[in-house]
């Protein structure tokens, strides 16, 4: 999460081509680059595999997530119950599948809640200057000294568990580092000349500030998200895991990992398929996150 | 350089101030109203009031904010906690020392193992030998530290019964916690070392090096793993900031009892004094844990070092990488 790349500058941002097209280009370019990337590939088509499995996951499975079964409790894997079952009879498999759409709604959401306010805040701060970024950055000092985790944590025990408040918690840790990155991409980008020229034509202030510096500023940016976002999706997991976040019955992998634990002498299994599941998530982020990073940034490849 | 020291430690007390005022505030305008949980759901009205009265509930937000700042920061008294009516800091100054000492040792096992890993990937770029460095760095940070740990414990002490499970009776408990505390900090490190290493790999005074005929060992560990350092060195605050916040979620794994055990306890009971006593304290921590390497950094820094040296002239190795991202 920390390792956000460094401010990306293109060459062609300032010659004269028309924006339209140089926009294909580039977007042709990265995806020509990305495309050698097979990790970043995998990375990619195994994030799109479980998007498609979070939404289809009724039709994937016969099994109702929540449905207690007292005569079939604690079943190891077997032909009718892929993954087995857990301490209340529930199916584990078909727990998974709809765990999928939480750990994505988590992680999306808050991540993208977070970057909004954070793209916001930075623009101000990085465009404007002054006492208002001198407020705005003073704060973002604040939150930021206190670790993300502990951070979550506190909010999300004041508000209360529940998926709407868990992305809350989450998302008010990413703003600070967003609302960073988006004032140090504008200060970088605010003294280059196409900037200078936009003024000169008289573009309004909004105008200046999303519609030319903003799409030149915005690679690193894209990158962080995609690499937060599987950040966000384990330090859920973990809030989940320590009693906060989502809680049981809604099937989500860390709180399933929390009901695991008591058992996991006697069923491994109820452990291991949760974690797994989290783990390849995450990784196949991070994949697609790293190959977008080097796509976007050809200087970072020999 | 003294003033360079005190300007640091003046400037990190309004910030530690202030993360009081903000962590006061998220707790007190947040929905859940202590009163009512300490009574439990069949409490009358009048008690749920008088309760608040007694606690002090009922009074404005800038009265509450005034008596939290002057109770923690003057009295140093974080309030009791509701379950066991003991005070929170006794609490917490008999688990500190273990939580620091956890998270410390993490924080070096993440640097002897992450700096060396990614100085090899960048030495040996687009080799196998960086292809496996890091997968290892991906594998670190995408795997849920307390997922691994409670798959370690199974494998190390249910199944093979090499280490303890839990507590902190030997030092062969402190083992699997460390580790698994450390995986994801030491996976940062390294891909943080191997970016910064690659940079100054790519630089001029790299290139002369080689001009001249200097060995390539000397090149590289005398010419370019000490400015690569440097990045390295400003971010070990936040590598520090991983492990202590590892450490909360961990030691409920392996029970530690250290203030993230004492936390995560109270999470279930609603008990918000202790949550918010540790999350003070542990902020804090990692405050004050900055400042050191903020001023550690000054020694080390021959530009911090030049702004605030006294008018002798010294002469200053040529340094390159990103030392700007102070604001």
């Amino acid at each position: 999460m920390h390792n956000e790349s460094n401010p990306v500058a293109y060459a062609d941002s300032n010659t004269g081509m028309p924006e339209k097209i140089k926009k294909q280009n580039q977007l042709l370019e990265v995806m020509k680059r990305l495309n050698k990337n097979k990790l970043a590939m995998a990375g990619m088509i195994i994030f799109i595999l479980f998007v498609v499995v979070a939404i289809l996951a009724p039709i994937l499975t016969q099994y109702n997530y929540a449905a207690m079964d007292v005569l079939s409790k604690n079943q190891s894997p077997s032909a009718e119950h892929w993954c087995g079952t857990d301490d209340l009879g529930r199916d584990i498999f078909a727990r998974l599948l709809y765990g999928a759409r939480y750990s994505l709604a988590l992680g999306v959401s808050a991540v993208v809640i977070g970057l909004i306010v954070g793209i916001i805040l930075g623009c101000i701060a990085g465009f404007f200057g002054g006492i208002l970024e001198e407020i705005i950055m003073r704060l973002c000092d604040i939150m930021q000294s206190i670790p993300s985790i502990l951070l979550a944590i506190i909010i999300s025990a004041a508000l209360g568990n529940g998926l709407f408040n868990t992305i809350i918690a989450l998302s008010i840790g990413r703003i600070p580092f967003t609302c960073r990155m988006v004032r140090a991409q504008f200060l970088s980008q605010r003294k280059l000349e196409y900037v200078e020229a936009a003024q000169a034509t008289n573009s309004s202030k909004a105008a200046l500030m999303f519609k030319q510096i903003l799409p030149n500023a915005i690679s690193p940016i894209i990158v962080a998200t995609t690499m937060g976002i599987g950040g966000t999706i384990t330090m859920a997991a973990g809030l989940s895991y320590i009693g906060l976040g989502v809680q049981s019955p809604s099937p989500e992998w860390g709180a399933m990992l929390s009901a695991a634990k008591g058992v996991m002498r006697y069923y491994p299994y109820q452990l291991l398929f949760p974690g797994l599941c989290i783990a390849i998530f995450v990784l196949a982020l991070n994949l697609f996150g790293d190959g977008l990073r080097d796509a976007l940034d050809p200087k970072l490849r020999n | 350089m003294v003033r360079y020291v005190l300007k640091r430690i003046l400037a990190i007390i309004p910030v530690i101030l202030l993360i009081g005022v903000a962590i006061f505030t998220i707790m007190y305008f947040c929905p859940g109203d202590p009163a009512e949980i300490i009574l439990g759901g069949g409490a009358s009205k009048s008690d749920v009031f008088n309760l608040r009265e007694k606690m002090g509930l009922n009074d404005s937000y800038f009265i509450q904010l005034g008596r939290f700042m002057y109770n923690t920061f003057i009295r140093f008294d974080l309030g009791t906690s509701y379950m066991n009516g003991k005070s929170v800091l006794t609490e917490i100054i008999t688990r500190f020392p273990r939580t620091l000492v956890f998270a410390l040792s993490a924080m070096l096992v993440q640097i002897i193992i992450g700096i060396p890993l990614g100085v090899t990937a960048a030495t040996h770029q687009n080799g196998w030998a960086d292809r496996v460095c890091m997968l290892i760095a991906l594998i670190g940070v995408s795997v849920p530290a307390f997922w691994l740990g409670l798959e370690l414990m199974l494998l190390f002490s249910v199944k093979l019964q090499w280490l303890p499970a839990y507590g902190i009776d030997s030092w062969k408990s402190w083992i699997l916690p460390i580790i698994v505390n450390s995986l994801h900090g030491m996976a940062m490190m390294a891909r943080q070392a191997r970016s910064s290493m690659l940079e100054v790999i790519r630089s001029d005074y790299v290139t002369t090096a080689r001009a001249r005929g200097v060995s390539e060992r000397k090149i590289l560990y005398r010419h370019a793993l000490p400015n690569a350092l440097i990045p390295i060195v400003q971010t070990l605050g936040n590598s520090f900031g991983i492990a202590l916040g590892g450490t909360v979620i961990i030691e409920n794994v392996f029970s530690i009892p250290g203030i993230g055990q004492y936390m995560t306890n109270s999470i279930t009971n609603r008990d918000y004094a202790v949550i918010q006593g540790s999350v003070v304290v542990l902020s804090i921590a990692f405050c004050l844990v900055m400042l050191l390497v903020d001023v550690a950094f000054g020694y080390i820094d021959p530009r911090i070092k030049a702004q605030y040296a006294s008018k002798k002239s010294k002469t200053h190795k040529v340094i390159r990488g990103g030392a700007n991202s102070h604001a």
